[in-house]
């Protein structure tokens, strides 16, 4: 990470943290609007389920490709995360929040563990065998639309994944 | 951008059911299923080494994917 990303990730930790309702809306500020809500509706239990984990919270293997956090536009694009990723294999690459808390324990942004447990309890049926790790702070999202959002579409319908959970950094 | 994320899948025909910590941010991008935390930002599972919360937090999320799109939900602690 270069001296100036390191600068522009305390300030803007430092921003998030102290002025929460400023940062709020400057967030507020650069969302697409979007009308309308897209529906799934699940035909099965949760017990018939293969489930998929996304996290906009920067975590890729330690052995993958950081996100490059320092071009000033953002990375748009994402890591591939094993089921079985077990969490000293895990790190976490962003510039937006303190990451330190998910470097000591991943499950914070990523909860791997509790889904394997739920998986092995018979509560869902299976893991998705990749699951998506990105880096979020992309105000321009048009490229993260054409090409990374297609390109999980297609690998979870190949995987025939049901439910995604989300969590954001 | 997550909230892209979940319009997407729910057009593919996969359930979502995201953690926010900025609501008025996701409601505004028309995340279809959400889940409030009063948890920290980076931190929306909970502090670390705290996994009963954990498993609180993805116990709540799976029964939240099975909810009617639009469905906003706060996390029970």
């Amino acid at each position: 990470m270069k001296r100036k990303t390191q600068i522009k990730s305390k300030l803007s930790v430092a921003f998030s943290t102290n002025f929460p309702e400023a940062y709020k809306k400057f967030t507020l500020k650069h969302v697409n609007e979007r009308q309308g809500s897209p529906e799934t509706v699940l035909a099965k239990p949760l017990t018939e389920c293969k489930i998929a984990l996304i996290t906009t919270a920067g975590v890729h293997l330690k052995t993958d490709r950081p996100f490059d956090v320092d071009n000033p536009a953002g990375d748009p694009t994402y890591r591939l995360i094993p089921a079985a990723a077990q969490e000293e294999e895990l790190t976490v690459t962003h510039i937006y929040y303190n990451s330190k808390f998910a470097k000591t324990d991943p499950t914070i942004v990523f909860p791997l563990p509790q889904l394997r447990e739920l998986k092995d309890k018979g509560s869902i049926h299976s893991l998705a065998d990749m699951n998506i790790g990105l880096n979020g702070g992309i105000l321009d999202t048009s490229n993260v639309e054409q090409e990374a959002i297609p390109q999980v579409m297609a690998l979870f319908e190949n995987e025939q994944v049901d439910i995604a959970l989300l969590v954001p950094g | 951008m997550l909230g892209l994320y979940a319009r997407a899948l729910e057009e593919s025909g996969i359930a979502t059911a995201m953690i926010t910590i900025l609501p008025e941010v996701t409601d505004a991008v028309g995340v279809p299923r959400t889940m409030h935390v009063p948890f920290k930002l980076g931190r929306p599972c909970g502090e670390p080494f705290d996994f009963e919360t954990r498993k609180k937090v993805v116990d709540q999320l799976l029964a939240l994917a099975l909810k009617p799109s639009g469905t906003r939900i706060e996390y029970e602690g």
